[in-house]
């Protein structure tokens, strides 16, 4: 009976940790004149590169910045609006980079000086929360 | 030092220190019950400008590449990228340029100098110009991911185009004063024209190229030589856009404001006909404000421009009704998807167009001679 418990925790433990990567995904980026596919995989509903996941737990330097303290916004040079989360991620020390997709949907996503990637909008709303809907 | 060809981007991009949210893109409650539905569903891919501030570029692209889907009666999501229309092709587009063409077209048309877009461009003038000239270069040919690879960033982009592209104007200016008769002067130069170009624009140039590049008779198009080879420009089948259809934009001529009701009719109007719309001057500021009475200039700090491409209404349970409109913005997939596929509430939105000059552009069919 307590050998089937624990088969069945183990069991249970596999299918969780597959489960939490299993709504993983690929996205072309330009990087050193080619174009290459990095993983993307979703954590608490945050999506980042899979070399972010250490041990089965997000562990990298896009996740630190993503769970740490808000970055002051620099300031705007001219009157014309580009992308906030894509200019945020220079002010969180990282770099934004346009990743696509199959289909050629573009999305920006921080990329960090350790190779992990975050979504920019996933990072900038986690740290500047939209208002709530008009009701 | 190697710099990507680029456009001339005008502007030089980003969020103020004002935004830990920018103003006016408000999602609705999207319990309340939606009717009156119309929306173009088959639109190019969601793209992003980066932090890049030519924002103006996308909804023209958007509207150009969705035209193009139209008439070809082709899944747009599956538009190849070197049938579609680049935005960072059509930034330079954006002002009323020097050319001959441009310089004609824009003494017939009294709304190109009131639709100058604030520090940069706007849709409407893309539009008039490639819908007369065509010539704008494909995704390709011309992505802003790859060119910003090569770069570092929108910020690097900015400032180093300004001084190459300085250089390159100098270069230009420079090649007219030299006497016709001295050919040890033209060779020197083109010699080290040639040199420098492909050196800080990572642009190889024949002599041949070079010689017809430095032969244009304006800038632009000489500009428009050396950034744009005659492969990178769109297929032949978009010629039906110099003669089939034209862009129109509201307030009508001669209006110097819109309204609320105009601008919405309009919207509806235009996607009831099958095609989207643009929505710019739109101000981003936490408190907008219009054009000086006047000086005329702009008050506000930071404008956008989005495409529309959709509308429905929207009721809570005691009938109470609000106009939504489904803005495709240059802010990529994520932030679609994290703003109820960009369905947002129109009043607050379209009020802070002010509703001047130049805030919705659209296509529309040529009248026929």
């Amino acid at each position: 009976m307590a050998q089937r418990q624990s088969t069945g925790i183990v069991i249970i433990a596999f299918l969780l940790s597959f489960a939490a990567q299993a709504g993983e995904f690929s996205l072309r980026y330009y990087n050193n004149d080619k174009y290459e596919l990095v993983k993307i995989t979703e954590v608490q509903k945050t999506r980042v590169t899979s070399n972010c996941i250490k041990n089965g737990k997000p562990s990298c330097k896009a996740w630190s910045i993503f769970l740490g303290k808000p970055f002051k916004v620099s300031a705007q040079k001219v009157p014309l609006l580009g992308n906030p989360a894509a200019h945020y991620c220079w002010d969180v020390g990282a770099k934004n980079r346009i990743l696509k997709a199959d289909n050629n949907e573009q999305t920006d996503y921080c990329v960090f000086d350790d190779n992990s990637m975050i979504d920019s909008w996933d990072l900038y709303y986690k740290h500047f929360p939209p208002p709530p809907p008009i009701k | 030092m190697k710099h990507a060809f680029l456009t001339a981007f005008f502007c030089f991009f980003l969020a103020s220190n004002c935004y830990a949210q920018f103003y006016g893109f408000n999602k609705v409650d999207q319990s309340l019950k939606a009717t009156d539905q119309i929306e173009i569903t088959n639109m190019p891919p969601l793209m992003s400008q980066d932090s890049v501030a030519n924002c103006y570029a996308f909804p023209a692209a958007n509207l150009l590449n969705a035209e193009v889907c139209r008439y070809e009666k082709i899944k747009c999501s599956e538009l190849p990228q070197d049938q579609m229309f680049s935005p960072l092709g059509l930034a330079r587009y954006g002002r009323p340029e020097e050319t001959k063409e441009s310089a004609n077209l824009n003494a017939k048309n009294k709304n190109a100098d009131a639709l100058q877009g604030p520090d940069g461009g706007n849709s409407f003038n893309i539009l008039n110009y490639v819908t007369r000239y065509l010539s704008a270069p494909s995704e390709k040919c011309m992505s802003l991911d790859r060119i910003l690879s090569k770069v570092g960033g929108a910020d690097q982009v900015n400032e180093m185009q300004v001084h190459a592209f300085q250089r390159l104007e100098q270069m230009y200016s420079k090649s007219k004063k030299i006497k016709s008769d001295c050919a040890d002067c033209l060779s020197n130069f083109y010699a080290s024209a040639q040199d420098e170009i492909e050196k800080n624009f990572d642009v190889k140039v024949s002599s041949d190229r070079l010689l017809k590049m430095f032969a244009q008779s304006t800038y632009t198009e000489f500009f428009d030589r050396l950034f744009t080879p005659s492969e990178c420009y769109r297929a032949k089948n978009s010629a039906f856009l110099e003669s089939k259809v034209e862009p129109d934009s509201y307030p009508p001529e001669g209006i110097e404001n819109g309204n609320y009701a105009g601008a919405i009719e309009q919207i509806k109007d235009t996607l009831t006909s099958g095609r989207p719309l643009a929505l710019g001057n739109i101000c981003g500021d936490k408190e907008p404000k219009p054009k000086d009475k006047k000086t005329k200039k702009p008050q506000c700090k930071a404008f956008h421009e989005v495409t529309v491409a959709g509308y429905r209404k929207v009721c809570d349970k005691k009938n109470k009704c609000r106009d939504v409109v489904k803005v495709i913005n240059s802010w990529g997939k994520s932030w679609q998807e994290q703003n109820d596929e960009g369905w947002l509430d129109a009043k607050s939105l379209l009020d802070r167009t002010f509703y001047e000059e130049g805030t919705l552009t659209w296509l529309k069919d040529k009248a026929q001679e």
